[in-house]
C-alpha cells in the first residue's frame, strides 16, 4: 500500500483501534505478575504506539505532501533524472526605454555655451508607463574631453510648458543653464517628467490595480515602480549619468513636491535628496487621496511614516511655494525628521528665476558643486 | 531549555520512556473488573500515548527544522510581531557576527542542532571573520557565520542567519577579489539553520566547487519568514512589516558593507524552496536590478493569505495581485530576469502551478524548468534539484576572480543546456 494512498491511514486507525481494545479487554490476563505477562504489556503497548505514531505521521504527511512514496520516505529513491530545460522564448531586440524626441540649444546672454534641451520618450520596462519629458544637458557634458557620470536631477512637475511656471521645462533648463555659465552651480542631467503619467494622477504611487482609477483605459498602477526603477535605468542607459543615490535628487512642485519627498523616503537607495514647497503632506494629493484607504493611508502619510518608520539618509529642502519663509505647514515634518534624515528650507529667490538657489543647493547636496569657491548655499 | 536543544529532546525521550514503564509496573492495579478500572486502562494508556506522541512532535521540528524556538512556535508575547527599530543611526551596525566557525564540507555530516555555534565575543563588530578556526583551515573549508542583520530601510532586525564565505574567500590569491552573493531563504515554517544542515547548501556547493562544475560564491541563508511564527510571505505589509523591502535592500546593503562582495548587475541570486522560492521568484519580478536570478525549489506563483500569515494584503485584493508572480506576468510587462523553477512530476502539489507559471513567461523574462519524474516537498528532493541548480547559477553569476588569472574552476566544462 502506498505512503500516500488514501486507505492507509484507515487502515492504521482501525489496526491501533484493535489492538486498543485487545490491551483493554486481555488486561486481567496481562495484569499476572510473570514474565510472559510483562514481557506482552510492554510489546502491546509499543504496537499501539507505533501504530498511532505511524497514523499521526501519514496524516500529517498527506497533508503537508512530504514524502510522495515509501522509496522517497527511506531515501532510496534517487528521484529519476531530469534535467535543466530552457522554457521560453529568446528575447527579443531590446528595446530602447528612453528615445530622443527633439532637441533645442538652450540660449544664454553673451554666446555663453547653455546646453540642449532634448525632448524624451520613456517607456518603462516594469511598469509599462509610457512618458514624455524633457532632459537638460549641461554644457560640460556636450564639451569634448574626459567623460564623466554626471547627477540627475529629477524634476516632477505637471506645469506646461511655455506656461510661465518656474517648474516648466524650459525655465528650469534655462535656470540651470544660467546657474551653471555664473559658476554658482556645477554641472547636472536635469530630467523633466510630469506627475500625472498615463493620464492619472496617482502621486507616484503604486495604486492597488482595484482602485476604480483603473478601471478606464490601460492600468497605470505602477507609478512608483516607473520613478524609482524604470527612470534610472533608462536614464542610466541613455546618457552618462551617475548610478548611486548620493547623486539622484528629486524637485517637484505640487503632486510633483509629494512625489519627490513620497520617493526619496521610500526609495533611499536610489534617491538621496528632495525638493518640495512647505506643506503638511499627510496624505497623497490628486485621485490618490480619495482612493486610497486603511492601511495604505497611514503609509502614504509622510508624518506616519517619520514617526513609525525608520528614518532614511536623504536631505530635504522645503522651498516654496513663492516667496514664503519659514517651515510653515512643513512643521511637524521638520520636527519629526532627525539624523541620519537633514531637513532645511529656503525661501525661493525673487525675480525671475525662482528656482535658482534651489538648484545651487540640489548640485551641492548631488555632488556637483561650482567649480570655484563662491558658490553660496541657500541658508 | 530549548525547543532545538539535544536535552530537550532526550528529556522527551526519557519521559516517554517512563510513562510506558509505569503502565507497565502500575497494570495490575487496573485489573479489576469494574467500569472504573475499564476508565483506567484507556487513561493510563492514553497518557503514556500522550508522552510518545509529544516526544515525536519534538524529534520530528528538529529533524525538519520547522521550528526553531519557543518563541518560534509561540510567537514572543510581549514583543511585537516584528522588532521596527525607530530611527536607526549611521553608528548602529547593519550586520553582526554572533558565532563563527569552520564551514561544513562535502561528505562530514552537519551536527543535527542550532547549538553548537559558539557565540563569539564582541558582538557587534565584524571583524570576528576568521575568528572561528585557523587561517589554514580557512583556506581549506572556509566559514560559516551565524549573524544578526539590522535593517536601516525596514527597520526589521534578524537574528541566527547564516553567512557561509566559501575556502577561496580566504585564499590570498582571492584576497582582492569580490565574490558573487547567493541569497537563500528558507521555507515555511523553517529556520535558517535546515538550509545548512537539511538542505546541506554550503557542503553541496563546496563539493561542486571541488568539481570544478561551479566557481564560489558567498550564501547568504535566511529564514523566508522574519516573524516566526507569522508567515510573512516577504510581503511589504500596508502599514506594517516592510519585508520585501528588508530583503531586497537592507540584507544586499548589510552584506555588502560587511564583505568582499559583489554590488553591481549579475553579482547577486536568491534561491529558495517552497515558500522561500515563493519569495525568490517574486522578489526577482519585482527588483530585477538587485537579483536578476532566481531559483524556486518547489515554490508557488501566488500570492496566499491563510491563518499562519494573518492579513498581509491590507484587505486589499488588487495588492495581493500585485504581490502574486502570476497575476504580474498577465498584467505587467515581464521583468528583465531569469529563473529555474523546479518541481516533480509525481509528488508535489505545486507542479502543476509551475506548468501554470511556465507559460505565463514572456521576453524579456527567462524561464528554465528542471522537473523530477518523482519527490515530494521534502529536503531529500530539494537536495537532489540542488546541483543542477547551483550550476545553472554559477554559469550566469560574475564570478571572483582571483589575481593574475581567470576565474578558475567551474565555467570551462560548463555548458549551456
Amino acid at each position: 500500500m502506498g505512503l500516500t494512498s488514501p486507505g492507509l491511514p484507515y487502515l492504521l486507525a482501525l489496526l491501533a483501534f484493535v489492538v486498543l481494545l485487545v490491551i483493554v479487554l486481555c488486561w486481567p490476563w496481562l495484569a499476572r505478575l510473570a514474565p510472559l505477562q510483562v514481557g506482552l504489556r510492554i510489546v502491546s503497548l509499543c504496537v499501539l504506539q507505533a501504530l498511532i505514531l505511524g497514523l499521526i505521521f501519514v496524516v500529517v504527511n498527506r497533508s503537508g505532501e512530504f514524502y510522495s512514496s515509501w522509496s522517497d520516505l527511506l531515501g532510496t529513491d534517487d528521484g529519476g533524472h531530469a534535467s535543466v530545460v530552457a522554457a521560453s522564448h529568446l528575447p527579443e531586440a531590446t528595446r530602447h526605454q528612453l528615445t530622443v524626441t527633439g532637441s533645442a540649444t538652450v540660449r544664454l546672454p553673451f554666446g555663453h555655451q547653455g546646453g540642449v534641451l532634448e525632448g524624451i520618450r520613456i517607456s518603462g520596462q516594469l511598469s509599462g508607463i509610457v512618458a514624455t519629458g524633457h532632459v537638460y544637458l549641461p554644457a560640460a557634458y556636450l564639451a569634448r574631453g574626459p567623460h564623466k557620470d554626471y547627477p540627475v536631477l529629477t524634476v516632477i512637475s505637471d506645469a506646461a510648458a511655455g506656461g510661465g511656471s518656474p517648474y516648466s521645462a524650459d525655465r528650469v533648463a534655462q535656470t540651470a543653464a544660467t546657474e551653471i555659465a555664473a559658476n554658482r552651480m556645477g554641472p547636472l542631467i536635469i530630467v523633466m517628467l510630469p506627475a500625472t503619467v498615463n493620464r492619472v494622477d496617482q502621486a507616484c504611487l503604486n495604486l492597488p490595480p482595484t482602485l476604480p482609477a483603473h478601471q478606464v483605459g490601460s492600468p497605470s498602477v505602477q507609478a512608483e515602480t516607473f520613478f524609482a526603477q524604470d527612470l534610472p535605468g533608462a536614464v542610466e542607459a541613455a546618457f552618462r549619468a551617475a548610478s548611486q543615490a548620493s547623486h539622484w535628487g528629486l524637485l517637484g512642485d505640487q503632486t510633483g513636491g509629494y512625489c519627490a519627498l513620497q520617493l526619496a523616503m521610500d526609495n533611499s537607495g536610489v534617491f538621496s535628496a528632495a525638493v518640495a514647497p512647505r506643506g503638511a503632506y499627510t496624505r497623497p494629493p490628486g485621485l490618490a487621496a480619495s482612493r486610497i484607504k486603511g492601511p495604505f493611508a497611514l503609509q502614504d502619510d509622510l508624518i506616519w511614516q517619520l514617526t513609525n518608520l525608520p528614518l532614511q539618509p536623504v536631505s530635504v529642502l522645503f522651498a516654496g511655494p513663492g516667496s514664503a519663509t519659514g517651515a510653515g505647514l512643513a512643521e511637524p515634518f521638520i520636527q519629526l525628521a532627525q539624523r541620519p534624515m537633514r531637513v532645511s528650507t529656503a525661501q525661493l529667490a525673487a525675480g525671475s528665476w525662482p528656482l535658482a538657489r534651489v538648484l545651487d543647493w540640489l548640485a551641492i547636496a548631488l555632488g556637483s558643486p561650482p567649480a570655484s569657491g563662491h558658490g553660496q548655499g541657500t541658508r | 531549555m530549548g525547543l532545538t536543544s539535544g536535552s530537550f529532546g532526550t528529556l522527551m525521550f526519557i519521559l516517554a520512556a517512563a510513562g510506558i514503564a509505569l503502565v507497565v509496573v502500575f497494570w495490575p492495579l487496573a485489573a479489576r473488573q469494574r467500569p472504573l478500572a475499564m476508565l483506567a486502562r484507556v487513561g493510563m494508556v492514553g497518557l503514556s500515548q500522550l508522552l510518545v506522541i509529544t516526544a515525536f512532535l519534538v524529534y520530528l521540528n528538529s529533524y525538519f527544522g520547522f521550528y526553531a524556538s519557543w518563541s518560534q512556535l509561540l510567537g514572543s508575547g510581549t514583543t511585537p510581531i516584528v522588532k521596527v527599530a525607530r530611527a536607526t543611526g549611521q553608528d548602529e551596525s547593519l550586520l553582526a557576527i554572533t558565532g563563527a566557525e569552520a564551514a561544513p564540507v562535502p561528505g562530514v555530516p552537519v551536527p543535527k542542532t542550532t547549538t553548537h555555534i559558539p557565540v563569539a565575543e564582541g558582538k557587534g563588530s565584524t571583524d570576528l571573520i576568521g575568528r572561528g578556526t585557523t587561517q589554514a583551515a580557512l583556506e581549506q573549508t572556509g566559514e560559516l557565520l551565524e549573524v544578526n542583520i539590522n535593517g536601516q530601510h525596514s527597520g526589521i532586525a534578524v537574528v541566527n542567519d547564516f553567512v557561509y564565505l566559501p575556502p577561496q574567500y580566504f585564499q590570498p590569491a582571492y584576497a582582492s577579489s569580490r565574490f558573487p552573493v547567493l541569497l537563500a531563504l528558507s521555507g515555511y515554517p523553517g529556520s535558517s539553520w535546515s538550509i545548512v544542515s537539511r538542505l546541506k547548501l554550503p557542503a553541496e556547493q563546496e563539493a561542486l566547487v571541488r568539481a570544478g562544475k561551479v566557481r564560489p560564491a558567498v550564501i547568504v541563508m535566511m529564514n523566508a519568514s522574519v516573524a516566526m511564527p507569522r508567515d510573512t510571505e516577504c510581503t511589504n505589509i500596508p502599514g506594517g512589516p516592510q519585508v520585501e523591502t528588508f530583503f531586497s535592500e537592507d540584507v544586499p546593503a548589510a552584506i555588502e558593507r560587511s564583505f568582499r562582495v559583489q554590488s553591481g548587475p549579475g553579482g547577486w541570486a536568491a534561491l529558495g524552496y517552497s515558500t522561500g522560492g515563493f519569495c525568490a521568484v517574486k522578489m526577482a519580478m519585482l527588483n530585477p536590478g538587485q537579483f536578476p536570478l532566481a531559483v524556486s525549489l518547489a515554490g508557488y506563483y501566488q500570492a496566499l493569505q491563510d491563518h499562519t500569515t494573518g492579513d498581509l494584503y491590507g484587505n486589499d485584493k488588487g495588492y495581493q495581485d500585485e504581490n502574486s508572480p502570476d497575476w504580474r506576468l498577465q498584467h505587467l510587462p515581464a521583468p528583465p530576469v531569469s529563473v529555474l523553477v523546479a518541481s516533480s512530476k509525481l509528488g508535489e502539489r505545486t507542479y502543476g502551478g509551475t506548468l501554470h507559471f511556465v507559460t505565463l513567461v514572456r521576453p524579456p523574462m527567462q524561464v528554465y524548468t528542471l522537473y523530477l519524474p518523482q519527490g515530494g516537498h521534502n529536503f531529500g528532493t530539494w537536495g537532489r534539484e540542488l546541483p543542477q541548480s547551483l550550476i545553472w547559477l554559477s554559469m550566469r553569476l560574475t564570478p571572483a576572480v582571483p589575481a593574475g588569472g581567470k576565474a578558475s574552476a567551474g565555467g570551462p566544462s560548463a555548458t549551456r543546456t
